[in-house]
């Protein structure tokens, strides 16, 4: 008799507390699914803000009482989405949350959402774009490394929004290698592989943080090599857009044999290796990286030596005399390039 | 052959002419996507069979809206003005671009520069219906692969 009081207790306590305790681990799970289910396209469309607040209703959050209220980030989810669902800014829940890179938010993070406060006057804000959906916290591989597409539209980008120029980036036909290993075959072209947030993610070897579309300018380019530079453990290297106004304070780097490399690499989007090839072109202490990009042709510049030297040292005393002498010729890499073109 | 009866002759030709038949068909609904996509409106189930998307194919080009509304995708298909007017609304999210050639079918997204790809091979087209039997894609910063699980999508208008 007693057994059975106590089976009828615990079963009981089971069905009282077992939604409190199981809910998150439930939501938790929705946002992982199998490979198949991460890669579905549906993942990869933004969710309307009615869907958020449906979604934040399943997570039991009142969205008119958030205050320091924690939400699982679900797929098709964006920051701009999250914001207009809540009523709070991009800007506040990435301040609130330490984002500073909107496009590294995944699925199945927490965020905090939070009313009260305000954001400081200097906060600039996060980088990325608020409409980008969130990224999957593993690397989403199934299957084989290549990967074909034998059918695909030539995919046009806006370069400007302000007129209707587009550019075509992309042929009907192409295979997409992660690994990138071969610089003859036209028809490979790098695909993004990893981008993760956490050093406990689980990466493939192969990772390489690539991106499928060459950049439209030096300003992406740089940040593209950024983002590069950070994945491949380059933490001390900064990239930056190359400035005319600069041109005094930096000197080219001659790339040598590389420089066709660099540019092959980057008109496939394969910043990975383009950042790989510039820093073994670099001197030890060429941390500040300027590049310019124009007609395909990459140019790699950093600080004069002299700077260098003067700043390390302390010294007060800047070479002048010696400027001349290192200004060196900028890389002409065009040539190379065309010739090496379909 | 000589040797063969006619009633064995006769099997031979029906089981040939159902093998043609059979393969001809086959063939024929695995190479319509080209015609039965572009002007119609899809609705896409996922692999887990819990999500849907709304595609709208533009008749005219190579974009296509793909979104979770619907009402956003009926509307993108009731002129050309209006395709024009959704595509462009969504575009913030992403521009959408397709290709329905043999028996595939590609959409393309494009942001901030960057472009993922969802390439459905071995699509059956079935009255309303057509079938994807798996899908090849490359996400930009997410991974790359194929994915062997049948999708479907339902043609709605």
């Amino acid at each position: 008799m007693k057994n059975k009081k106590q089976l009828a207790a615990l079963l009981m306590t089971a069905v009282l507390a077992g939604p409190a305790l199981l809910s998150p681990a439930v939501m938790a799970d929705s946002v992982n699914g199998s490979v198949e289910e991460q890669a579905d396209i549906t993942n990869w469309v933004a969710n309307t803000p009615q869907q958020i607040s449906n979604n934040m209703a399943m997570q039991h959050i009142n969205t008119n009482d958030l205050n320091g209220t924690k939400y699982i980030v679900q797929w098709g989810d964006t920051l701009s989405g999250i914001s207009a669902a809540t009523g709070i800014s991009v800007n506040k829940i990435a301040y609130d949350n330490h984002i500073q890179n909107i496009n590294l938010i995944y699925a199945g993070q927490t965020l905090i959402l939070n009313r009260n406060g305000s954001v400081p006057a200097d906060y600039h804000g996060p980088v990325g774009d608020p409409h980008q959906v969130v990224i999957s916290k593993t690397t989403i591989n199934n299957g084989p490394k290549n990967v074909t597409f034998k059918v695909s539209p030539k995919v046009t980008v806006n370069n400007d929004n302000s007129d209707n120029s587009t550019t075509n980036i992309t042929d009907n036909s192409q295979t997409n290698n992660n690994e990138n290993s071969n610089d003859s075959d036209e028809d490979t072209t790098s695909a993004s592989s990893s981008t993760t947030t956490k050093s406990s993610t689980k990466k493939s070897h192969h990772s390489t943080t690539n991106s499928s579309a060459a950049p439209a300018d030096s300003d992406e380019l740089a940040s593209d090599l950024s983002e590069a530079a950070s994945n491949n453990g380059d933490d001390d290297i900064t990239f930056s857009k190359y400035d005319d106004s600069d041109s005094d304070d930096l000197e080219s780097v001659d790339l040598g044999n590389d420089a066709k490399k660099i540019n092959k690499a980057v008109k496939k989007g394969n910043f990975s290796k383009a950042e790989k090839l510039i820093k073994d072109n670099l001197d030890d202490d060429d941390n500040d990286v300027y590049v310019d990009y124009d007609d395909g042709e990459v140019s790699v510049y950093t600080k004069k030596s002299s700077d260098r030297d003067s700043s390390s040292d302390d010294s007060d005393n800047q070479s002048s005399s010696d400027n001349d002498n290192q200004d060196s010729q900028q890389v002409d890499t065009q040539n190379e390039t065309n010739e090496d073109d379909d | 052959m000589a040797g063969m009866t006619r009633k064995s002759k006769t099997i031979i030709s029906v089981i040939v002419a159902l093998v043609v038949i059979l393969v001809g068909g086959y063939l024929f609904c695995t190479h319509r996507v080209a015609s039965a996509v572009p002007g119609h409106v899809y609705q896409y189930t996922s692999v887990s069979g819990n999500n849907k998307l709304y595609m709208a194919f533009s008749k005219t080009s190579d974009q296509v809206v793909v979104t979770a509304q619907k009402s956003q995708a009926l509307k993108a298909n009731s002129s050309e003005n209006n395709f024009e007017s959704v595509y462009n609304s969504e575009a913030k999210n992403g521009t959408w671009q397709y290709l329905a050639k043999g028996s595939h079918l590609t959409l393309s997204k494009t942001q901030s520069g960057k472009t993922s790809r969802w390439q459905y091979n071995r699509v059956l087209v079935l009255g309303h219906k057509m079938h994807a039997g798996s899908f090849t894609y490359q996400i930009a910063n997410a991974g790359q692969g194929v994915d062997h699980k049948n999708t479907t999508f339902e043609r709605l208008q």
